[in-house]
């Protein structure tokens, strides 16, 4: 503040005067009666309390206004400050009618010395750069049911509409509560039933290393959850029970019960229901993302064995969970997580499902060889059962910062039973299959801490798959086939069992923007496939010896791999890997052995002004499977049987991959382009022999097969419309050799393209618009002959917020392929009461009655027509009760 | 006898200069070494927009003062370097980043210049880069309270004002009567040690004092790495960056709403989504 010029100050003072107030103005010197600039200059009232404050001016001048209001018993103390210098404080007694003081402050020097630590410079009050927490409370209105429900409203976290959850735009790699991991890829269990209510905070854990020690040198991308509940959900039984019953016989119950004490959690969920959804695909893991320069993914290897022969169940990918499913879905999951001692953490989860599914399902296949086509016409009715029982247990130690050890063992046992009648080409065909799978692997890793910049990491696995099938199969085809009795009955079994073994060593090391990892690895895995086939008359029994195999398959792989990253600056990234592989196979009738160089090349242009770029080029060699190597025939399906080659091939692909992004400045639109080439020199493709109706496939090498695909995305927002759309094209081609009813292989040449042009509104009104119409066709060309589909889906969501509690939303989805159209109606009315533990849903499906859909496919050389039963209409009422 | 007289005029006229001078060069002199003393107080300052807690990464921070001038520093690679590797939160994915780039450290950091005569404020921040921002001294008006609370051994008096969309309490000491304060707060009758806003996003808190100092750090205006650009924006500048940067966010989200066909994102508020807001 300055010096006013008299006037002025006279001025003001007289109007203070009028205002009610007291100026006091004055100046501060030191003892040489020199001014002191930048002096505090404070007033109390005769409380204590500082009423208004001033710096001096560069003439150690100052002025401060004080209203009549706040000053009591006429007094006011006025004090002068300044370091380096001595406090001095002067009363003021205030005069009736006097408006205007003046104080002058003389301030003695004095050393000022001042040294306060309350914390050190470097202490930190809540140290870790890499958790985001979120109050879960901040951004909920208690209309939400699950966890789910919850992390859908939150900044940064974004749920799939399958239940995989996205954080900081990364697939998350764990979902933990309390810090703990109950449910490891199986997430959805948690998040989608988990009471919205016991929730505290959530932390984003950006960096997510589960292994401490690892974490050292892996720059790591992986993101977790972490969900803390309210401290007094900590030691209680808490969950929910939902009932929902409905027309035609449709019904639904589910609980969830959940107990967490410091020492030890479980968790169950429980759910029944009869509407269309698959109580299996609740138990499969959630992606998660893969980047391509990240360095290193701890790996959990489980090969599994697939069997030749199988009863299909028909199933149709083109409709909605719940449209087309006939099924009664049974799951029971139970999770428990316990620390044994501070250092060691116990977790496990024991799992059965059961899924009873009866479909009927018509077709027609149109086999495109030569002059004459081949027509097969099927109507089965299948029913299925599908039992899945099992467990994992993991054991984690840390062994201080130096050290961490980690090991997991899976089981599951998989019985499953196939009744399947059907007609086929006018011929009653009936078949039976029981399978029963299994399988157990265990996965040690163990990791330790060299010197500063460098880790060493082990990972060692060995385990076991075994699915053992007996099918009963009548069959006049296959009969006729063997010249057999019309009655004859078929026993078809398999018996194919996978075990593998292997480690990899890992040697980490990081050394300023050089981040490098050498890998020693070795695999032995070893397949055993039986199969036989019998023929049972009422006369006598017949093994058929050219449908039995006996196939030992063993692929033995020594591996040493590097990569080395490099950033050159926050723009271009580049990394440059290579492995040698020395590779042994034996299929009992061949062996080969042979060294591989594969190299790697990644390159990364990021931030640049026109987009992204990212180039990347691998070169891999392709690992024949033991199927190709089947010695005689083995029977696939009631109507085809299928042979091996004997020679071993390992044919080597070059895959080169582009893609580029691209944002506006005010990112309103983007566009992705993404390009891969994968050029193969070689691999095995099958020759058939198609009659009237049967299949004889036999595996061959053939020297050539490419494919290209290409994907194009366009999504814009338009602020002013308030409308959100997407343009999206996927466009791919193959060519691959391939032989049927012809002396000689010719090139199958397949295109197909999907279109997909969506929208959304963001209308500041209750009812908000959501459409998408989805346009795709193939074509495949072989033999001269042409066959060409198309498929056409358009969908219309009005949704409709009539308050925070009612919710309805309609859902209208049109289905077209040729000459078939149908259109489906279904509405969900919610009414979340907030603060109630009751919520109640009316779900209305297939309202429009649509009872049946053909659908057309083309595979390969053959066109499939088929005709699928729908879920009938239905109303369901559910209540939910959450305790 | 004129002349003599001049001449003694001149004499006692030069003598009262000389005396004045070397009044004023004394005076001088102890000012300029009351100046030169400098004060270094250290604090931590936790930023976390939109996360409803001091919830975001703790960052080392430090302060710099004399009568003159102040400045404080944050987000510096020197400081948190000991501490845990500090590369930045993201990588390429640009969802609601804007939100959370708090824990990000560069060469000279997060810096606040605050120059008394002046009367102004010069700073810089991260925001999609380094920007650098000159403006007048923001005047928060202050409601001072009768609360004290004890901070080590000083007496911290309470006050109460508001600052580009957010209430903020703050905690000042009359024991170091200077108006500075950790990040842009300042104005207020003593050094303010505490600081920190009503959802506790922007949370300032003090760790030490040492007055005078013989610690190297500098007071000096904003520092600026190789590269980056001279000269200063305003603060109308800046506000236009973050509303671009806003709807920018917003759109981004519903972009990828509309891309993996997603929940619809609910618009951005703009004092959630910034410490600093103009609206």
């Amino acid at each position: 503040m300055r010096r006013l010029p008299w006037a002025c100050l006279s001025f003001f003072l007289f109007i203070m005067n009028m205002n009610g107030q007291t100026a006091i103005q004055g100046f501060v010197q030191d003892q040489g009666g020199s001014p002191i600039e930048k002096a505090s200059v404070i007033v109390y009232n005769s409380s204590q309390s500082i009423l208004t404050y001033s710096y001096t001016d560069e003439e150690g001048g100052f002025l401060l206004t004080i209203k009549d209001e706040d000053i009591n018993n006429n007094l006011l103390i006025v004090a002068a400050n300044s370091l380096g210098f001595q406090e001095q404080q002067d009363s003021l007694q205030l005069v009736q009618g006097k408006n205007d003081y003046s104080v002058i402050f003389t301030l003695s020097e004095k050393a000022e010395q001042l040294k306060e630590v309350v914390l050190e410079s470097t202490k930190k009050i809540s140290a870790n750069g890499n958790i985001t927490t979120i109050q879960a409370g901040a951004f909920t209105n208690n209309t939400e049911h699950t966890v789910e429900d919850v992390l859908k409203k939150l900044p940064g976290i974004e749920v799939l509409d399958d239940g995989a959850i996205k954080a900081h735009g990364k697939f998350i790699n764990k979902l933990l509560i309390d810090g703990e991991d109950l449910f490891a890829n199986d997430y959805q269990i948690l998040s989608r039933n988990l009471d919205a209510k016991t929730l505290d905070e959530i932390q984003i854990i950006d960096k997510f290393e589960d292994n401490p020690v690892l974490a050292k040198v892996l720059d790591s991308d992986k993101v977790a959850l972490n969900l803390n509940l309210k401290e007094k959900f900590k030691n209680i039984w808490f969950g929910n029970v939902t009932a929902g019953l409905g027309t035609e016989e449709r019904v639904k119950a589910a609980a969830n019960i959940g107990l967490l004490r410091k020492q030890i959690k479980f968790f169950y969920f429980g759910d029944y229901n009869n509407l269309g959804n698959k109580a299996s695909d609740q138990l499969t893991g959630s992606p998660s993302s893969v980047n391509i320069t990240s360095a290193y993914q701890e790996q959990e290897i489980e090969p599994e064995i697939n069997p030749v022969f199988s009863i299909p169940m028909n199933e149709n990918n083109f409709f909605r969970e719940g449209q087309s499913t006939f099924n009664k879905a049974l799951l029971n999951s139970l999770g428990f997580v316990t620390k044994l001692t501070q250092n060691i953490e116990l977790r496990g989860t024991g799992s059965f499902t059961n899924d009873i599914q009866n479909q009927l399902f018509s077709s027609e296949t149109f086999f495109n060889v030569q002059e004459d086509p081949v027509i097969f016409y099927e109507n089965s009715d299948s029913h299925h059962t599908n039992t899945i029982g099992s467990g994992e247990l993991e054991i984690k130690y840390t062994g201080g910062e130096k050290s961490y050890l980690k090991n997991l063992f899976v089981y599951q046992n998989q019985p499953e039973e196939y009744n399947n009648n059907l007609l086929f080409n006018n011929i009653d065909i009936a078949q039976n299959l029981v399978k029963k799978e299994s399988s157990f692997y265990n996965h040690f890793n163990y990791s330790y801490v060299l010197s500063k910049n460098n880790v060493w990491h082990n990972y060692i696995y060995f385990g076991q798959n075994e699915v053992e099938q007996n099918a009963v199969i009548r069959s006049p085809v296959l009969n006729s086939l063997f010249s057999s009795p019309e009655d004859s009955r078929i026993d078809h079994s398999s018996d194919d069992k996978l075990n593998v073994f292997g480690f990899t060593s890992n040697l980490f090391s990081k050394f300023g923007e050089f981040e490098h990892r050498l890998e020693v690895g070795y695999e032995s895995l070893a397949e055993d496939r039986r199969n036989n086939f019998i023929l049972n008359t009422q006369e006598n029994t017949l093994e058929v010896d050219s449908l039995r195999n006996d196939l030992q398959f063993e692929r033995q792989r020594l591996n040493l791999n590097t990569r080395l990253n490099y950033s050159f600056s926050d723009k271009v990234e580049l990394a440059i890997g290579f492995s040698l592989d020395h590779l042994k196979i034996k299929n009992g009738r061949d062996n080969k052995e042979e060294w591989f160089f594969n190299p790697e090349v990644d390159l990364d242009l990021r931030k640049m002004k026109i987009g992204r770029f990212q180039f990347s080029y691998e070169n891999t060699c392709n690992f024949p499977e033991s199927i190709f190597f089947l010695e005689n025939y083995q029977l696939k399906n009631y109507r085809s049987v299928v042979q091996g080659t004997e020679k071993i091939y390992l044919p080597k692909r070059d895959v080169y991959g582009f893609s580029y992004k691209w944002a506006n400045e005010l990112e309103s639109q983007a566009f992705t382009l993404r390009l891969k080439y994968d050029d193969t020199n070689g691999r095995y493709s099958t020759a058939n022999q198609i009659s009237q109706d049967f299949i004889l496939s036999s595996y061959r090498f053939v020297n050539a097969g490419d494919r290209i695909s290409g994907n194009i995305d366009f999504t814009s927002y338009f602020a002013k419309l308030k409308l959100s759309t997407n343009l999206r094209t996927t466009q791919n081609w193959f060519a691959m050799p391939l032989k049927a009813n012809s002396a000689d292989f010719s090139i199958l040449k397949n295109y197909s393209a999907s279109y997909l042009f969506s929208g959304t509104t963001y209308f500041d009104l209750p009812v908000n618009f959501g459409f998408k119409i989805n346009l795709s066709h193939s074509k495949s060309q072989f033999n001269g002959v042409m066959s060409k589909t198309y498929q056409n889906n358009a969908a219309v969501e009005i949704n409709y917020e009539v308050s925070n509690e009612w919710f309805a939303s309609l859902n209208n989805d049109l289905y077209q392929m040729e000459n078939n159209r149908s259109y489906f109606l279904g509405s969900t009315i919610s009414y979340q009461p907030k603060e109630s533990n009751f919520s109640y849903r009316l779900k209305m499906n297939n309202l429009t009655g649509e009872n049946e859909f053909s659908t057309i496919f083309i595979d390969d050389y053959a066109m499939y027509k088929s005709s699928v039963k729908l879920l009938p209409r239905f109303f369901l009422f559910t209540l939910k009760y959450r305790f | 006898m004129l002349k003599a007289m001049l001449h003694f005029i001149f004499i006692s006229y030069n003598f009262l200069i000389m005396k004045q001078f070397c009044i004023l060069l004394f005076f001088s002199l102890m000012n300029f070494t009351l100046q030169a003393q400098k004060g270094i107080a250290y604090y931590g300052q936790i930023k976390s927009p939109g996360m409803r807690s001091a919830s975001g990464p703790d960052l080392n921070a430090y302060l710099v003062f004399n009568q003159e001038h102040s400045y404080y520093v944050t987000a510096k690679d020197s400081l948190e370097k000991d501490l845990y590797d500090n590369q930045s939160i993201f990588k390429g994915n640009n969802e609601q980043q804007v939100a959370y780039n708090g824990g990000k450290t560069t060469r000279y950091g997060q810096q606040v210049y605050y120059n008394r005569d002046k009367d102004s404020l010069w700073w810089s921040q991260r925001f999609r880069g380094n920007i650098y921002i000159a403006e007048e001294r923001p005047i928060i008006e202050w409601k001072l309270q009768s609360e004290t609370k004890e901070i080590g051994n000083f007496k911290a008096h309470k006050a109460i004002g508001n600052f580009r969309g957010r209430t903020y309490t703050a905690w000042y000491t009359l024991q170091i009567p200077l108006p500075y304060g950790p990040w842009k707060l300042q104005g207020l009758p003593g050094l303010i040690l505490e600081a920190y806003d009503q959802k506790k996003e922007m949370y300032l808190y003090f760790k030490n004092v040492e007055y005078p100092t013989t610690n190297e750090a500098p007071i000096s205006q904003v520092r600026r790495p190789g590269g980056d650009p001279d000269g200063w924006q305003t603060i109308q500048d800046f506000e236009k960056m973050e509303r671009k940067s806003l709807v920018k966010a917003y759109n981004s989200m519903v972009l990828r709403a509309e891309k993996k066909g997603t929940e619809k994102p609910k618009k951005p508020v703009f004092q959630e989504i910034y410490i600093e807001s103009f609206e």
